[in-house]
């Protein structure tokens, strides 16, 4: 079920008013959030549910399990008891992403690997249907089950609240990626829903569909275009096709998690910002402690800090910092071409960190050390979006060259682009007051949703986050 | 004053007085009044002989415009599907065209639109023909719709439909056409709100039926507002006359299974128009056929025969005058309901003489002078 759908309407209009009903009654409410949860992701494939289940099962288990040592006698065995119920639970985490998400690129990567060593073996290529939103409840699941271990959240006894919290639709199947810290004890309360959160959350959703439905949509038509075909093209219109792809996935899933994020505020759920103007951002750490936050300090918490995040001598941060990012463009695909993505992020990061503190990088004016960052960002998405690694290479050998032959640039589609971009390095500076008018967002809310009028006939593309 | 706390990563943070303001501009300007606006400022070239072109059938912004205008300034209107739109002729060899000829004055409409079988008709008219109102209406019914569970759309397995944002979009249910359920809604709004009618009209009037984004990206460099004129011409101009009969393109005996009328989808809708159109004041003459009996099987046409008997009883039952057409010689027919040219003439003829048409188109026509 896509928010940008009248099934989206139908069913949201039933389910808030079903749980605006049961508000008050915490044990009803929570079990038609987690009825209405399991509709919404049964939509897609109702197969899908048998997973879930299963993963909040075990997991629910597990972090009872990790508290409950009262018929343990020593530390030791305490310690052994718990860390056999972690290993558990993230291994079957693991097991579920590997086998669902990464079979096809491990058992790819070994034919290819048998035949370059020419050993006279046959391995079938694993073709497995990937469950809708893997990448993102799986991840949600173990940050609970560490957090439990580490004891940075109370466990959830109620078994249905956290089923809630796992399988809450909004966020369920592209994030934001949520900690059980921020979501469990919303769940414990009664909901406080005022008019003011329900104007938010509709202020919220209306957004995120024009994003989605105007912005990112039209971008995916030139992307794909070129991108499906890129030796037809010149530089220039390679070039603006990268550009291209760079908004269309900012408004494509910042577009969903406004969406998520407002359906979940009328609810009285607050969800965590996702994205926050990344695209203005003054350096590479600073784009990712803007894009796709939730993920971001997800890598951070649970991998870069146990890594040993900033402790140690320079040159094992560095790797931190490489290795992460290379886990994280692992995550987004199994693909080579997103591990390159994963590592360019990394690298870049690497090498500008000391850049970063230098009295020459604070010199430079901010507008072009947000463009110079935009477009190192730019180069990484070619990898991101290019169907396989030998396109990302034409793609980029074709930009070098800066051949010039009738480029096609839709210059009203890049017009809008220039303008959303120019309001977000208003809203970071200090004239953002400009933007507070009464006027100014009355009227670009009516041109927004005017376009979305005009183009909500065509509106039927997935989210791009979906296949992750 | 309370401080606006820092929302989202843009200041689009609306109270319910500014939401409403929004939804009372988009609700009131954009939805009603721009397609108001815009209906008044638009120049719709129709001139005698009119009819829509193939290329505009989809264009119910425009059927209704012409409809209003049809309503106004003829007496008599004509519906119908390609027989009477005129499959293989040009517009002036058209049957309302030949019968507005013989009559020496601009009596009869061609509001047929090509592909508009009855389940259709019956939605066109409803969104969309609401000026047909008080007029004289002469019905084609074309029982080629019922050659076929198919065709008749009573058949379970999926086909392509024509007109499908013309048919029942929920009840009743036809299921061999399986538009997605947000798609079937969108139709709804189109026939509701008169907006998305206009987008639709513009997106095949000005943009060759392509959605705006995409014409956009296949025209990077042109300005989608120098696409668009305040005329347009939806008549007709491609099409010339046809002399190839239905034998000379290679067209064998068919062996049709034809629907019974009690089973018909397509004649129920048909029957429903009618009584649509009674309730719209309007007085009916039914136009049954013509239908190429040569291109039938023995078998089949024995089947043929006793439909047309069935159709013809049950209008005499209901008190509904109808004319219909004789089989015509051989080679005027174009395949297996269209004649050519000279077939329409001798529609045109036998119309004319017929004791119930010529009265009715009179009357018809008296009536609307006597108005005026």
């Amino acid at each position: 079920m896509l928010f940008h759908t009248w099934t989206f309407v139908i069913f949201f209009t039933i389910t808030m008013s079903v749980y605006l009903l049961l508000r008050r009654h915490t044990n009803c409410r929570l079990l038609w959030l987690l009825i209405a949860s399991y509709v919404f992701y049964g939509w897609w494939n109702p197969l899908f549910l048998i997973l879930i289940f299963y993963s909040t099962s075990l997991e629910y288990l597990a972090g009872l399990m990790i508290t409950d040592t009262r018929y343990k006698k020593t530390w030791l065995t305490i310690c052994v008891y718990k860390k056999t119920w972690l290993t558990i639970c993230l291994l079957n985490s693991i097991f579920m992403l590997g086998f669902f998400k990464y079979a096809g690129f491990f058992t790819e990567n070994l034919r290819t690997l048998f035949i370059i060593l020419h050993i006279p073996l046959d391995v079938p290529v694993a073709n497995i249907l990937l469950p809708v939103g893997i990448s993102f409840f799986t991840f949600q699941s173990m940050s609970y089950i560490i957090d439990v271990y580490y004891k940075k959240v109370k466990v959830e006894r109620h078994f249905i609240r956290y089923a809630s919290f796992v399988a809450m639709f909004p966020q369920m199947v592209a994030g934001p990626i949520e900690r059980g810290r921020n979501i469990l004890p919303q769940l414990r309360h009664i909901p406080i829903i005022r008019g003011l959160d329900v104007s938010d959350g509709l202020s919220l959703f209306l957004i995120g569909l024009v994003k989605k439905v105007v912005m990112a949509d039209f971008l995916a038509i030139y992307v794909d275009k070129v991108y499906n075909n890129p030796s037809f093209y010149d530089s220039t219109t390679l070039i603006f096709a990268t550009y291209a792809f760079a908004w269309q996935i900012y408004f494509d899933f910042s577009g969903y998690t406004d969406m998520a994020r407002g359906v979940a505020k009328a609810l009285g759920i607050r969800l965590m910002l996702n994205f926050n103007n990344p695209y203005t951002a003054v350096d590479i750490g600073d784009f990712w402690r803007r894009w796709h936050i939730s993920l971001s300090s997800w890598f951070k918490d649970y991998v870069y800090v146990p890594l040993g995040g900033n402790r140690g001598f320079k040159y094992k941060v560095y790797w931190n910092v490489l290795l992460t990012m290379v886990i994280s463009g692992f995550w987004h695909g199994a693909a080579w071409t997103f591990i390159i993505w994963g590592g360019l992020n990394g690298l870049g990061r690497v090498l500008t960190i000391d850049l970063e503190k230098s009295q020459f990088y604070l010199k430079i004016p901010k507008i072009i050390k947000q463009l110079l960052v935009f477009h190192f960002i730019c180069l990484t998405w070619v990898f991101f979006r290019a169907a396989n690694l030998s396109d990302a290479m034409l793609i980029l050998k074709k930009i070098c060259l800066f051949t010039n032959v009738s480029p096609e640039i839709p210059v009203f589609l890049f017009g809008a682009v220039g303008l959303i971009w120019i309001y977000q390095l208003i809203f970071s500076s200090k004239y953002k007051w400009l933007l507070e008018n009464s006027f100014v967002r009355v009227g670009g809310m009516v041109t927004a949703l005017v376009l979305f009028l005009v183009f909500s006939t065509a509106a039927n593309k997935q989210f791009i986050y979906f296949q992750f | 004053m309370r401080k606006r706390r820092i929302f989202s990563s843009n200041t689009f943070r609306l109270n319910f007085k500014e939401l409403a303001v929004t939804g009372a501009v988009i609700v009131i300007g954009v939805l009603f009044l721009l397609p108001f606006v815009w209906s008044k400022a638009e120049n719709i070239r129709t001139g005698s002989e009119f009819r829509i072109s193939y290329d505009s059938r989809d264009d119910y912004w425009v059927y209704k415009k012409w409809a209003d205008k049809a309503a106004e300034e003829y007496p008599v209107i004509f519906l119908g599907d390609s027989v009477v739109w005129g499959m293989y002729v040009d517009s002036s060899s058209t049957l309302p065209s030949k019968i507005n000829r013989r009559l020496n004055r601009q009596v009869v409409a061609n509001l047929a639109i090509d592909g508009l079988h009855s389940v259709a008709l019956e939605g066109l008219l409803k969104y969309y023909g609401g000026a047909v109102k008080n007029k004289t209406v002469i019905l084609h019914y074309n029982p080629l719709w019922m050659n076929s569970r198919k065709y008749d759309l009573s058949d379970d397995e999926e086909m392509q439909v024509h007109h499908p944002r013309l048919i029942p979009q929920f009840s009743p249910k036809y299921k061999c056409y399986t538009e997605s359920f947000s798609g079937r809604l969108n139709i709804c709004r189109e026939r509701n709100i008169p907006f998305f009618s206009l987008l639709n009209h513009i997106r095949l009037a000005f943009f060759n039926n392509e959605e705006l984004n995409q014409w956009m990206i296949d025209n990077p460099y042109k300005t989608p507002l120098s696409q668009i004129s305040m005329t347009v011409d939806p008549g007709e101009k491609e099409k010339k006359n046809s002399s190839e009969s239905w034998k000379q393109k290679g067209i064998t005996a068919q062996e049709w299974e034809w629907v019974p009328l009690d089973k018909s989808y397509q004649w129920e809708a048909f029957t429903n128009v009618i009584k649509l159109l009674q309730e719209r004041g309007n007085r009916v003459c039914v136009m049954v056929g013509p239908l190429n009996p040569y291109m039938l099987t023995p078998a089949s046409l024995n089947k043929f025969r006793k439909l047309q008997q069935d159709i013809y009883t049950w209008l005499k039952a209901h008190k509904i005058e109808y004319v219909p057409v004789p089989d015509l010689p051989t080679e005027m027919y174009a395949d297996a309901s269209h004649p050519l040219d000279k077939g329409y003439d001798l529609i045109a003829d036998t119309l004319l003489l017929s004791p119930v048409f010529t009265p009715y188109i009179n009357r018809g026509a008296a009536l609307c002078s006597a108005k005026k």
